[in-house]
């Protein structure tokens, strides 16, 4: 038989082409085969930029958005899941999910490779022992800490407020942060509960109910200590406050805020907040717009999910255009506060890099 | 100004005319073109005289420049046998024409997504050098891929 090896570089060049199922698949297909796939020069020159998105009860999608692919991925449990949320990206394609198992049921915190689907569980989280139907917690995750603040109810008797632990990958080890602070009040909530890590510092939006009003809540990671900041004027005035969330612009800390056919983003700069740009969206000549901004991306990508026609669209900010992706009729992207009337919430996406990165190497403790 | 032709030889030692300006695309030959002039044939020993034919094919294409991504796209999709693409993508390989390896090679992953294990194995010509318990480990941890 003639020429019977087909050279590497071919065999690698094709294989880098292909989505994660299939090569998965094929490195049953042969030895050689398994040590080319598992390369890490292969897997990271093939370096496929996918966005993970949860979406209630239905599952973890990983979207392709240069291949314009979406994959619904397996939850790694038997069960199915009430509630996903991604609270933290790590460079090597690992990300941190919250995984609730039923209503106000136990929570569980686990590394996950969204290409191999390996997990690594981290810890439990006690049910909240608020009742209200809240954004009960606040997540983060910076420098090798995943940090998370319960919102619990106050307590007047013992005059206890919300607590916040710090969880160290590295080690394993619980902290709590060198001061207390009250969050929100009785019933304030937590806007976005997956907070945005910046220079240092974690933000959410969070809504301070003895104050009637919206502000930023920032948590020093270094320095293990929680302030508050004023977030732009939009926010503070409280108008259309549920669609905004915050992300990072040329390194700068900034807001997205929707309105019926667009978006506004404004940028923290030397202390303050200035309206950059404005995004126009289709306009709908038969019926309301239901636009949501779900996430800030590097690049000033911002994926906004619409919520009539069931799509999602990447706006390019700097260079003003938009893609808009179908979503196929089984994928419904709920929105991050349920208001589909489906009560389920939709977790933020987040970007990643596929590796093969064993989430039992990153934590071992 | 008369354009200077070269001369390609297939493994089956048939030659094959090509203008020089339209062979320079291929990475190899313009370093050969560099260094001594190519006034002799150039040999290709690793390509058959049915591939050299197509790649001499796609090499004498006049496409403007903004239609030669849907080109070569097309090009491959005309030439959709598994074991003529494998062909043409080693060819190109060796002959350093990048466009036309990467469009090969993804019409073959294009081809092959949907394949069982056996069907790859068959098509890309793989021996199976997996023992059962081995193979049962991989599709233990990756069930979902199967």
């Amino acid at each position: 038989m003639e020429n019977t090896n087909i050279p590497d570089d071919v065999v690698s060049n094709i294989l880098s082409r292909l989505s994660a199922k299939p090569l998965m698949r094929f490195r049953c297909a042969s030895k050689h085969w398994n040590s080319l796939i598992t390369d890490p020069g292969f897997i990271n020159s093939r370096s496929r930029r996918m966005i993970l998105m949860p979406s209630g009860l239905t599952g973890l999608y990983a979207y392709d958005p240069k291949h314009r692919d979406i994959v619904k991925l397996t939850y790694p449990f038997e069960h199915q899941i009430y509630k996903c949320k991604i609270i933290g990206t790590l460079s090597n394609g690992v990300v941190i999910l919250v995984l609730e198992k039923h209503y106000f049921g136990p929570r569980t915190c686990i590394l996950y490779n969204p290409l191999t689907r390996a997990t690594k569980k981290l810890f439990d989280l006690p049910r909240p022992c608020c009742d209200a139907d809240a954004e009960e917690c606040a997540y983060g995750f910076g420098q090798g800490n995943i940090i998370i603040i319960n919102h619990e109810c106050y307590n007047p008797s013992r005059n206890e407020h919300n607590k916040c632990n710090i969880f160290s990958l590295k080690t394993g080890a619980w902290t709590v942060p060198k001061t207390t602070f009250t969050v929100g009040g009785e019933s304030g909530f937590f806007v976005d509960n997956v907070g945005l890590f910046l220079n240092g510092f974690l933000h959410w939006i969070e809504y301070v109910c003895i104050e009637h009003m919206f502000s930023i809540l920032v948590f020093d990671v270094t320095e293990m200590v929680l302030t508050r900041m004023d977030g732009p004027r939009v926010l503070v005035d409280g108008y259309n406050q549920k669609s905004s969330v915050l992300g990072m612009l040329h390194g700068r800390l900034c807001l997205s805020n929707m309105w019926s056919n667009g978006f506004d983003v404004w940028v923290k700069e030397h202390s303050e907040w200035s309206k950059q740009y404005s995004f126009a969206l289709p306009f709908y000549q038969n019926g309301c717009p239901n636009y949501l901004d779900l996430c800030i991306l590097e690049e000033g990508r911002i994926l906004v999910k619409d919520g009539v026609s069931n799509q999602i669209i990447m706006c390019h900010l700097f260079e003003d255009y938009y893609d808009i992706f179908k979503c196929a009729s089984e994928i419904r992207v709920i929105s991050r506060y349920g208001i589909d009337g489906s009560g389920h919430d939709f977790g933020k996406p987040v970007e990643y890099v596929e590796s093969l990165v064993s989430p039992s190497d990153i934590y071992h403790v | 100004m008369s354009k200077k032709t070269l001369t390609l030889m297939s493994k089956d030692k048939q030659l094959f005319n090509i203008e020089e300006h339209l062979a320079v695309q291929s990475v190899t030959i313009r370093n050969m073109v560099k260094e001594d002039g190519a006034s002799s044939v150039i040999p290709l020993p690793r390509v058959d005289s049915e591939t050299l034919a197509l790649v001499i094919e796609y090499l004498n294409r006049q496409q403007a420049p903004e239609e030669d991504e849907d080109y070569v796209k097309k090009f491959v999709d005309e030439r959709g046998e598994i074991p003529t693409l494998l062909e043409l993508a080693q060819a190109a390989l060796d002959l350093d024409i990048k466009k036309l390896m990467d469009a090969a090679c993804m019409k073959v992953a294009d081809l092959i997504k949907d394949f069982t294990l056996e069907e790859v194995r068959e098509a890309l010509r793989i021996e199976n050098d997996r023992t059962p318990e081995e193979e049962k480990a991989i599709r233990d941890e990756f069930q979902w891929a199967f």
